[in-house]
């Protein structure tokens, strides 16, 4: 009975450790995999922001370049080149128009 | 073999294997001891990146009424094309193919190719990007492009005196001049650093450690500056100067109430995207505030400031002119040696007598004279907000002579600047208020904490009923005195000055001017203050027929944009 008992014993421990082994190997398996899939994900994240940076450096020089048309279009050399060409007509009078308190303009409601 | 000669071989065999490791030994200790920091850095530099990131130079707005604002001064990128001697493999090609793009002799390039283990030879930056994406498509070995942040002023030479530049010293950037150098600590902003992993391209790794401090970008400058009259005072004023072959001038716009610049102009003026190409570094100088000029009769007013303020005189307070004045062995006379009789203080000025303004001083008297010249804000800097300006010379007046009291009291012997004295008629305008002059009206730093510039007021300086008399003095000597800048309807006080010019070889006076004027409107609730001086004009003598149209021209102009309405 008592020989019986110690073998099962041993035989149980025998497994268990056979397990643990397993476990700790699977274990080592999955967190190697893991590190792997990580790893990838990093690199492909790396390769997706210098992606990302470059078409925003490219969007950000073009609106640059935009910007500065704008402002050079606006520079008052070109308005004053504009105005030439559309026959504008210096204003030599203005009529001020006194405003009176008390009263005050509706507009109709339709 | 015997015994013997073997242990020599032996011997031999230890003695070697001894050198050579002691040969390593010493080498390794070079290496790894003596040698440490160079190797060390140098794998560093291999695996790591340690890049100074420069930051974004502040911008600077000028504005327009109905507070909208406008660049006037930014950044671009620009394209800057460098050589690399030591990778160029034909020097001829590269020379001949870039020569006529880069607009540099084919020698020149040769002689930057000389060194064959030189890294870096800068050719040329600011390359158009025309330019640019013709070099880059010729593909040379050796001839790179890099991109570089340079200062942009989209309006050309606009304000180019109170703008300054941004020019290099030192192989830094730095602003020059203006308020490119006045603000040159809020613009700069602040330089950061990353330091990271690289790759075999040497690109940031982002899997490794990295440590970044960003850089701060400048604050942003608003100004008080207002872009349609600075533009129209400088074509208007400008075209003045081309007419009667000024050898410069300036021009400014002030709100009196505020001590706010609206338009600040100084010829000859500059491109400050061409500031390379300026011979003469006195154009790079901005004439209202860093050139002092004697004033002339536009210094009148202040005598009679003080005569009115202490009670000495009135403007009906009468003398009777003679057309001249003798002090000790001197004799004052009034212009063209005119006599004008028995005359008032308020014909003083309409007439620019000499003597009455002699009159009025020694009824004030020297030493008080003197006080209220200085409380005017004369003989210091005004504390605008722009490099180098320079105070006025009170020099003369100070050493308490009779005849030097009596020639200020006219504007001749003491020297001001056209800041100064712009300032001190906006005390007048002012109801007697001396405010500071400014240009900036707020700075927006990078994190948008905003900064306003609120108007400092200096000190009275006279009585506001003293600054509404002394007005209505100037009112008339508008309507009498000048009748170019009489317009429909507006009150507008005023004066001219046409002042000598000392003699550079002589005691005494040249036969060149310099014509003034100042006035402002409406003269009983002002919302403007024009300031013009013109330097040795040829071919007209006084101030009166030279300044007056161009400064009724920009009176009505102003008018028109404020929309101030008549008030008779």
């Amino acid at each position: 009975m008592t020989y019986y008992r110690h073998r099962n014993f041993s035989s149980s421990s025998e497994k268990g450790k056979i397990a643990l082994g397993i476990a700790i190997i699977f274990g080592l398996v999955l967190l190697s995999v893991f590190y792997l899939v990580q790893t990838n994900q990093l690199v492909a994240k790396n390769f997706e922001l210098r992606t990302f940076h470059n078409a925003l450096s490219e969007r950000q020089a073009q609106n640059q370049k935009l910007l500065i048309s704008l402002t050079q279009i606006r520079s008052l050399n070109s308005l004053e080149n504009a105005a030439k060409n559309l026959n504008l007509v210096v204003v030599e009078k203005i009529n001020y128009l006194k405003a009176v308190s008390g009263f005050f303009a509706l507009s109709q409601q339709p | 073999m015997s015994k013997d000669h073997r242990s020599s071989r032996f011997h031999f065999l230890f003695a070697i294997i001894l050198i050579v490791f002691v040969c390593v030994a010493a080498r390794l200790f070079s290496l790894q001891i003596i040698r440490h920091n160079f190797y060390a850095a140098l794998a560093r530099g291999q695996h790591e990146v340690l890049q100074k990131l420069i930051p974004l130079r502040g911008e600077i707005f000028i504005q327009e009424k109905g507070n909208v604002w406008y660049p006037l001064a930014i950044n671009r990128d620009y394209q800057t094309v460098f050589l690399a001697p030591n990778e160029v493999l034909n020097k001829e090609e590269v020379a001949e193919k870039l020569s006529p793009l880069v607009e540099i002799s084919t020698e020149k390039i040769l002689e930057k190719l000389q060194d064959p283990v030189d890294p870096y030879e800068p050719l040329k930056s600011k390359l158009d990007d025309e330019v640019a994406e013709k070099i880059k498509s010729l593909n040379l070995a050796g001839v790179h492009l890099i991109s570089e942040s340079w200062r942009w002023y989209p309006q050309g030479a606009l304000a180019s005196p109170v703008l300054g530049f941004v020019g290099i010293s030192d192989s830094q950037k730095i602003g020059q001049y203006g308020l490119e150098q006045y603000y040159q600590k809020e613009l700069e902003g602040k330089g950061g650093f990353l330091q990271s992993d690289k790759d075999a391209a040497g690109r940031w790794l982002l899997m490794g450690d990295y440590n970044l401090e960003p850089a701060e970008n400048g604050a942003a400058l608003y100004l008080t500056l207002d872009q349609n009259i600075q533009y129209v005072v400088e074509q208007k004023f400008k075209a003045v100067l081309e007419k009667w072959g000024a050898s410069g001038g300036c021009a400014i716009v002030l709100e009196p109430k505020t001590g706010a610049v609206r338009a600040m102009a100084s010829f000859p003026d500059f491109d400050p995207n061409e500031y390379r190409k300026v011979k003469d570094a006195n154009n790079f100088m901005n004439s209202c505030t860093q050139k002092l000029y004697e004033p002339g009769s536009v210094f009148k007013p202040v005598v009679m400031a003080a005569g009115l303020d202490t009670g000495k005189i009135s403007p009906e307070t009468t003398y009777t002119d003679t057309g001249s004045i003798q002090i000790g062995s001197y004799t004052i006379q009034n212009s063209q040696e005119k006599v004008y009789g028995l005359s008032t203080m308020t014909r003083v000025l309409e007439k620019s007598i000499n003597t009455g303004a002699v009159f009025a001083q020694r009824l004030i008297g020297g030493g008080v004279f003197k006080d209220y010249i200085e409380a005017f804000g004369f003989g210091e800097v005004c504390g605008v907000d722009l490099v180098g300006e320079v105070s006025g010379n009170l020099n003369n007046i100070k050493e308490n002579r009779e005849i030097n009291y009596a020639t200020a009291s006219f504007g001749q012997g003491i020297s001001v600047t056209a800041l100064e004295m712009a300032s001190a008629l906006g005390a007048i305008a002012n109801e007697g208020k001396l405010m500071q002059p400014h240009i900036v009206e707020k700075i927006i730093s990078a994190n948008g904490e905003q900064k306003e510039i609120e108007p400092r007021f200096v000190r009275q300086v006279i009585s506001p009923q003293t600054a509404g008399k002394l007005t209505a003095m100037l009112v008339s000597t508008v309507r009498n005195g000048y009748d170019k800048i009489k317009i429909k309807g507006y009150f507008i006080a005023g004066k001219t000055g046409t002042a000598q010019i000392p003699s550079e070889d002589r005691r005494g006076y040249s036969d060149e001017t310099i014509h003034s004027f100042v006035g402002y409107a409406p003269a009983y609730n002002p919302q403007f203050l024009i300031f013009l001086k013109m330097e040795k004009p040829h071919g007209i003598q006084f101030a009166s027929e030279s300044l007056a149209p161009v400064f009724a021209d920009l009176a009505q102009y102003l008018f028109n944009y404020y929309e101030i309405p008549p008030e008779e």
